[in-house]
């Protein structure tokens, strides 16, 4: 084996919540219906994971009404893109071990 | 107690892939379509191109093109629920500050020449420059933030 395994980050190591942080690592802002449809979660699991991301300092929750409606903002941390940039690392890292050639015996 | 992690290979490249699923559907869903660049490009073009005008109604051109964008980006943001600052960090960066240098150059330039050279056609030649590079640079600028978001 070469070199020591890439860090892993638990907080966000669940797909769903790597997923998210992803999403809002892309936007400044997304509203929790947007991030919701584009992770392919319910209301409760995505409500349950940004309860524990948030617990976390990695996402930042904001209510705001708007005609009317109460809407959840949400919007990563520094902390959240520091944390999903470098698990996205190395998850590359890893992913690149698939692409190595198996040695000759 | 320690959380476990799978350290699979084929694993970070399905969780990879499924990241960039998301991230695409986001850019999916906020693509521009060309009059939204064309109208980005008019906006900014027309603050150059108001200095051709007398003073008094230069204030109210340049009270109704900053209202514009404003709202440009506030109808963005109420219809799609979400909001991306042009000056993100990240790649698209770059394009920003291009495009803003680009504008502060013209703009200065065509008010030297209006003011002190009286050439008052000077802010209207500078729109036309602005207006397809401001267009060139709102696509661009798209194009680059699809790649950022691909990972």
């Amino acid at each position: 084996m070469s070199g020591p395994a890439p860090a892993l980050d638990p907080v966000i190591h669940a797909p769903a919540r790597l997923q998210i942080a992803g999403v809002l690592a892309a936007v400044s802002e997304a509203e929790f219906a947007v991030v919701r449809d584009a992770v392919g979660v319910s209301d409760s699991v995505l409500s349950k994971h940004l309860s524990a991301l948030s617990e976390a300092g990695y996402v930042r929750l904001r209510k705001a009404t708007t005609g009317g409606r109460q809407r959840t903002w949400l919007s990563i941390t520094g902390a959240g893109r520091r944390a999903f940039s470098a698990h996205v690392k190395a998850l590359q890292a890893l992913a690149g071990m698939a692409s190595l050639p198996v040695a000759a015996e | 107690m320690t959380a476990q992690i799978d350290r699979e290979p084929m694993d970070a490249a399905a969780t990879l892939a499924a990241v960039r699923e998301s991230r695409t559907r986001i850019a999916d869903a906020n693509a521009c379509p060309p009059w939204r660049h064309a109208l980005f490009a008019t906006l900014i073009s027309g603050v150059v191109a108001a200095q051709a005008a007398p003073t008094r109604v230069f204030f109210a051109l340049l009270a109704v093109l900053f209202v514009g964008l404003i709202a440009m980006f506030v109808v963005q943001r109420a219809r799609k629920g979400v909001f991306i600052n042009g000056w993100r960090a990240g790649a698209t960066r770059g394009v920003s500050a291009a495009i803003f240098a680009v504008y502060m150059a013209i703009y200065t330039t065509t008010w030297f020449l209006k003011s002190e050279r009286g050439l008052w056609v000077a802010p209207l030649i500078g729109a036309a420059i602005l207006f397809p590079l401001a267009w060139y640079a709102s696509r661009r600028w798209m194009q680059v933030y699809r790649r950022e978001l691909a990972l």
